[in-house]
């Protein structure tokens, strides 16, 4: 809800430069992504945001040919 | 000649020996979203943080809407809105008092209100824009 504030506070201002740093923390999935669509359907000629994000998605665990199968299975 | 939005040149900034922004270069058009990736430590907040005009001691150009960020600082902040990771509110006021305050900083008028209520109501915040954000919202944590 505090997140939810400010960036109602913000978008309210409309100025020419939005920073945002780690926009999407604090936010549920629904209100994230009224964010996204207020701040991309807001944006007019001369208006632009720079954010950051430095959660990186999700990576698939590799598995190396030496440790598979583990030795508990390799009989 | 038309000015980019956003210019900046060679920005770096230094903690004792250590560069924690070595050479930013970006030049960047209105209506453009830009991200910043990388692991912690990798200079992204500062880097903000340089733009908001919260970092001094750095090196390099900063110009915002065709004025350098050095000379012209008050010019510059008017075009600029910062959201900063760790959020602070005045809990003690309403949603309402707390953007009323925000929208006097600004020297905005009663449009800038009017354009909060469209907001508070996409996040379901109509309802609780006249109740303390202390009690709207709990204590914060950090």
């Amino acid at each position: 809800m505090r997140q939810k504030l400010i960036m109602t506070s913000i978008l309210m201002l409309n100025q020419s430069l939005l920073l945002s740093d780690e926009p999407m923390i604090g936010l549920d999935t629904k209100s994230a992504r009224i964010r996204k669509k207020a701040v991309g359907g807001d944006v007019q000629p001369g208006a632009k945001q720079a954010g950051q994000h430095f959660t990186p998605p999700p990576q698939p665990r590799r598995t190396t040919r030496s440790s598979w199968p583990l030795p508990s299975a390799r009989g | 000649m038309q000015h980019k939005l956003l210019h900046i040149e060679q920005l770096t900034k230094s903690f004792g020996s250590f560069t924690a922004v070595d050479k930013v270069s970006i030049q960047l058009k209105g209506g453009e979203i830009y991200g910043f990736l990388g692991p912690n430590g990798a200079g992204k907040t500062t880097t903000i943080k340089m733009l908001a005009a919260f970092c001094s001691r750095r090196r390099g150009t900063i110009v915002i809407c065709g004025k350098r960020l050095n000379d012209s600082p008050l010019f510059c902040k008017k075009q600029t809105d910062y959201i900063p990771d760790r959020l602070f509110l005045y809990e003690k006021l309403t949603g309402a008092e707390y953007l009323g305050f925000i929208a006097s900083l600004y020297a905005n008028d009663s449009a800038t209100l009017r354009e909060a209520e469209q907001y508070l109501e996409l996040f379901d915040l109509a309802g609780w824009q006249n109740n303390a954000i202390l009690t709207a919202c709990g204590k914060s944590s950090s």
